[in-house]
């Protein structure tokens, strides 16, 4: 049984999710308020596997509480976004929430989401333990730790979120050569994408602008079109482009 | 003439400069204008007119040069006709040749009987002077670049003489001139400098508070004027304290009104959220002779959800309420990913979407519109294309005289719109078959919100029908020059 907290104020609709998601293996717990929200995550961390946080609060907004999650704890969050606001979900997910869904959503795809999550944080903290060791990967001026799970651009650490890091793993193995964004779906969100579904794209933004979009005068990760994405290799920058075939395996 | 400034500045500059000129001519015209008598133009010196007579009065304004050289013409010509009746011509010539050295003058000297007691070849003007008869003073005649003057004088004998000069003009005009000229420049200068302050004085306020407004209408509602004006209190200040107030009243509006388009989006959504949970719940739960309903309940939920969004959108262009951010879009990437989605959707009907044709292309514009308003486009035409078709987009960057376009053109292989129904297309919830579009899904807004789109972005979007069969849609936005 995973132990979800979701934390909005639609008590209604709260309802109805406990209702829909017990059989499928959910446990709910709901919360109606910013404020009781936060301090239910905060003091019964260790009790939720995954949060389902509502952007438009009343009172304490959906970002102040991510905001003060995050900077104490790291579990999962899947943020519910209104639909026409772009902004909302690239802020959320610069914050650190791991995946969006805007309203209205279809129950099931909220499902596949939270188990893609779930399956992320599993392997990862499964990684600890008994997964292949960690490693460093280099490339130009930045360090990923695979073990730590922390990132540094030339000596500065980088805070990333957990898709975040995953998106830069993905590129970072396969620097000067093309990934597909049905590649990165899989590896970093764990599903499929949907049509005109941006998540991988929204992530990757995000990812820019906090490394930085050029390493002096090259852009850092190019955009293929028609292929995918290409984390520049800054040993042989004119080799990225389309001549390189799409990377076949990634992660280990 | 575009610039406020330069108006300004002309005017007055011209204005001053025909002000400098007219004295100028004026004090040239007349001797003794009541006016060019006044201290402050004393240095305005006159040129005397070409003939005349000059009477030397103690204190008078003649003729400058020419008085003076009349007064010691005179004296030299009462000393030459002593020497000539003392000494004889000899002597006269001798002196007359002195005279002539140190001065630069041409002296001829006639006897009572009109007969030159010089040897200088005689010219016509001085003939003409020496038959004049003479009043007392002097008389002198401008011809080309010399002028002559003659005089009249008695030797101790008392027998008459006369004595005339040519000298060149150019001796006593360079005076006047020169002054006259510094004069027009002195002039020159001051009108330069009051009417450059006086158009900057006006214009450069003008030009502050016109910046301040295209950042506003760009869609920085906080711009204010405040103290970019500087401390000034006049009308354009006033008018910068209207602008502010006009521009709080904006912004405050226009925030409003966003937040209303919010607020109706949440609420039109929260029921359908519930809605589709309870849908999976109750599907879930009963058999499938319920399934056929429950579909149907989904397909019209999901209508629905459509409809509020794009009529929200619509909303939302329609009213400004949206701060467009405009930066460079690169249109061949956006078309790029546009059709890989659209071509996935295309599948389900066995049909492709693929760029024909494209170029570079940037265009000044709100990345997220361009995408809404291409989309639906794209969809539609997606939507309408026969099974095992195609639908084809292009890009190409052309040039209209001065200005670059970025003329986008999907293609696909349906039935077509009727010719009289094309420019309708674009009319919100107009439909032209109806019961088939409703079955192939869309919301009759598609269009509607791509024509406000596109109009948004100062181009323009219209639809034909392609020879071969199928509707071609044209979409010309203003690209940036490369």
């Amino acid at each position: 049984m995973s132990r979800i907290l979701v934390i909005d104020d639609d008590s209604e609709l709260c309802e109805l999710l406990t209702d829909y998601l017990k059989p499928e293996g959910f446990e709910v717990t709901s919360v109606h308020d910013g404020e009781q929200g936060l301090q239910l995550a905060v003091s019964r961390a260790g009790d939720f596997d995954l949060i389902v946080l509502d952007i438009m609060l009343p009172g304490m907004n959906g970002f102040e509480v991510l905001q003060r999650l995050r900077s104490r704890f790291d579990t999962p969050v899947l943020m519910l976004t209104a639909r026409d606001e772009e902004v909302d979900r690239i802020v959320g997910l610069e914050m650190g929430a791991d995946d969006y869904l805007p309203k209205p959503f279809n129950p099931r795809e909220l499902i596949a989401r939270a188990r893609a999550i779930l399956r992320r944080t599993h392997d990862r903290n499964g990684k600890h333990g008994s997964g292949p060791a960690p490693e460093t990967i280099v490339v130009g001026d930045i360090e990923l730790d695979t073990g730590t799970r922390v990132v540094h651009r030339s000596g500065e650490q980088i805070d990333l979120t957990s898709a975040e890091f995953g998106l830069l793993e993905m590129l970072l193995r396969a620097a000067g050569r093309v990934v597909t964004r049905e590649q990165l779906a899989e590896g970093v969100l764990g599903r499929s994408l949907t049509a005109y579904d941006r998540s991988v794209d929204v992530h990757l933004s995000s990812l820019r602008k906090k490394l930085g979009h050029k390493v002096g005068e090259i852009e850092r990760i190019k955009t293929v079109r028609g292929a995918g994405y290409i984390y520049v290799n800054p040993a042989q920058p004119e080799k990225s482009g389309s001549d390189g075939d799409p990377a076949d395996t990634i992660l280990p | 003439m575009r610039s406020l400034f330069v108006k300004i500045f002309v005017w007055f500059w011209v204005g001053m400069l025909l002000i400098g000129v007219a004295s100028f001519l004026s004090a040239m015209a007349t001797e003794s204008l009541p006016l060019f008598s006044m201290p402050w133009l004393r240095f305005l010196v006159r040129r005397p007119p070409d003939e005349g007579h000059l009477r030397l009065r103690p204190g008078s304004f003649a003729g400058h040069g020419i008085g003076m050289v009349g007064n010691s013409l005179r004296l030299s010509g009462q000393t030459g006709a002593e020497i000539y009746e003392r000494n004889g011509k000899t002597a006269l010539l001798d002196y007359v040749d002195n005279l002539e050295n140190a001065v630069g003058i041409e002296i001829f000297i006639f006897n009572g009987q009109k007969e030159q007691l010089t040897a200088h070849p005689v010219s016509e003007e001085v003939q003409e002077l020496s038959l004049h008869q003479i009043r007392a003073g002097l008389d002198y005649k401008r011809a080309g670049d010399w002028i002559f003057t003659a005089q009249r004088f008695t030797g101790p004998s008392g027998r008459r003489y006369m004595l005339i000069s040519r000298l060149p003009a150019r001796r006593f005009l360079q005076r006047d001139f020169r002054s006259q000229a510094m004069n027009l420049i002195f002039i020159f200068l001051t009108a330069s400098g009051l009417c450059y302050w006086l158009a900057r004085h006006i214009s450069s306020p003008i030009s502050k508070l016109g910046a301040v407004a295209r950042r506003l209408a760009d869609g920085d509602l906080k711009a204010r004027v405040g103290a970019v004006l500087g401390r000034r209190n006049d009308e354009i200040s006033d008018l910068g304290k209207d602008f502010d107030q006009m521009a709080e009243r904006m912004e405050s509006l226009i925030g409003s009104q966003k937040r209303l388009l919010r607020d109706i989006s949440h609420e039109f959504r929260s029921p359908l959220t519930r809605l589709i949970i309870a849908l999976e719940i109750a599907r879930r739960r009963d058999g499938p002779e319920a399934e056929n309903a429950l579909e149907r309940i989904e397909l019209e939920a999901e209508r629905l959800n459509a409809l509020i969004g794009k009529l929200l959108m619509l909303a939302r262009l329609e009213s400004g309420a949206d701060q467009i951010e405009k930066m460079p879009v690169d249109m061949a990437e956006l078309l790029e990913e546009l059709v890989v989605d659209a071509d996935f959707e295309a599948r389900e009907r066995n049909c492709k979407v693929r760029v024909a044709s494209t170029q570079n292309c940037l265009v000044n514009g709100n990345r997220e519109l361009l995408r809404s308003a291409i989309e639906n486009v794209l969809r539609n035409a997606v939507r309408h294309t026969a099974e095992n078709t195609e639908v084809t987009v292009s890009l190409q960057l052309a040039s209209d005289g001065g200005s670059a376009f970025a003329g986008i053109e999907v293609r696909d292989n349906g039935p077509g719109v009727p010719e009289a129904s094309l420019a309708d297309l674009f009319s919100p919830f107009y439909r032209v078959g109806d019961a088939r579009d409703r079955k192939q899904g869309g919301t009759g807004l598609g269009l509607a919100i791509t024509e406000r789109a596109v109009k948004l972005h100062g181009g323009r979007v219209r639809a034909v029908n392609a020879h071969e069969g199928g509707l071609i849609v044209k979409i010309d936005l203003p690209a940036i020059k490369q």
